[in-house]
């Protein structure tokens, strides 16, 4: 059985929404808590958990 | 009316700008449709992934749709509650440490009010993400599964909804009590957690608990029928649900700000 990757696209098409979503956001942001650099490779180097985590931690607040 | 709906619109904008209409369905989602497809491509994981000796046979038993759809929901009961907490952690906190609720308060908004808008945003985002990602599920499940009618469907939702509204009262109440973030999700999960955990042990007395209301989705999802207790733990939970609310508003209004 081989892997057909229609069933598997919809999977890689949300966790790119999700980082490009997340860079955008960190480069409009003028501020983040911590510095930028670190908070780009979180979003690059760690799947679906990166982002999410930059998403809740990685704003200032206010 | 009017100050909730103003209130509710400023709260939307916010999570517009803060991505949170990006993020959270898209996070239920993977949650969600991993589950059908990891249950699906089980085989060649192990394949792939085990050092096997040569002739090993593992025989799985395919899953039920049922079955799928019911792991994904306790899949959002255990991550999903921590993301559902995260979420709705900041809505009044955030608030009182910039002190923002400070100048809302001097308008002539009433305590009821803040705290409704608020509670309705934070209900509207999340039963969105949720019914977005078990939606998707669904439809991956049947796809890839035996089918589960779209009547299971909708009932085992809406049972979960109602766990969900449970969940984020209690985490908005913290939110009204303490001021730290940490100290919010902490208290919430733990308390939920433990009420889960609890529920489990002593099964026969906590017939009323939220919790519960897990069992009844299981139910209706595998054995197609109510549970007799179904009444009385939809009305203990949705009056639970009014008494944290009215008990929230009260400690917002006890407290200095």
């Amino acid at each position: 059985m081989a892997i057909d990757w229609n069933i598997i696209a919809p999977i890689l098409v949300l966790q790119l929404i999700l980082v490009v979503s997340a860079l955008y956001s960190l480069f409009k942001q003028e501020e983040t808590s911590g510095p930028k650099w670190v908070w780009l490779l979180i979003i690059l180097l760690i799947s679906t958990i990166g982002p999410i985590i930059y998403f809740i931690f990685g704003r200032k607040k206010y | 009316m009017r100050g909730i709906w103003i209130i509710y619109k400023k709260e939307m904008l916010e999570f517009t700008r803060s991505s949170k209409w990006i993020w959270l369905p898209i996070v239920f989602t993977l949650i969600g449709i991993m589950q059908p497809i990891t249950s699906y491509y089980m085989p060649q994981i192990l394949d792939a992934a085990g050092n096997m000796p040569e002739g090993t046979i593992i025989k799985i038993p395919t899953p039920s749709g049922a079955e799928v759809l019911l792991k994904t929901l306790s899949q959002y009961s255990t991550i999903g509650i921590l993301l559902i907490v995260i979420s709705a952690m900041g809505s009044i906190s955030n608030e009182k440490n910039t002190g923002s609720i400070t100048s809302t308060m001097v308008r002539p908004v009433s305590y009821f009010t803040f705290f409704i808008s608020k509670w309705f945003a934070q209900v509207t985002i999340i039963s969105a993400s949720i019914g977005i990602g078990y939606g998707l599920t669904w439809y991956y499940t049947n796809l890839l599964f035996s089918d589960v009618s779209f009547k299971n469907f909708i009932e085992s939702c809406v049972i979960y909804f109602i766990y969900v509204l449970f969940i984020i009262s209690v985490t908005m109440c913290f939110g009204s009590v303490f001021r730290k973030n940490g100290a919010i999700v902490g208290s919430s999960f733990l308390l939920i957690t433990a009420l889960a955990i609890v529920n489990g042990i002593f099964e026969k007395q906590m017939k009323w608990s939220p919790s519960n209301l897990m069992n009844q989705v299981g139910s209706i999802l595998m054995d197609n029928k109510y549970l007799d207790t179904l009444a009385l733990n939809l009305t203990s939970s949705l009056l639970m649900i009014f008494g944290i609310i009215f008990v929230s508003i009260f400690t917002l209004q006890k407290q200095e700000l």
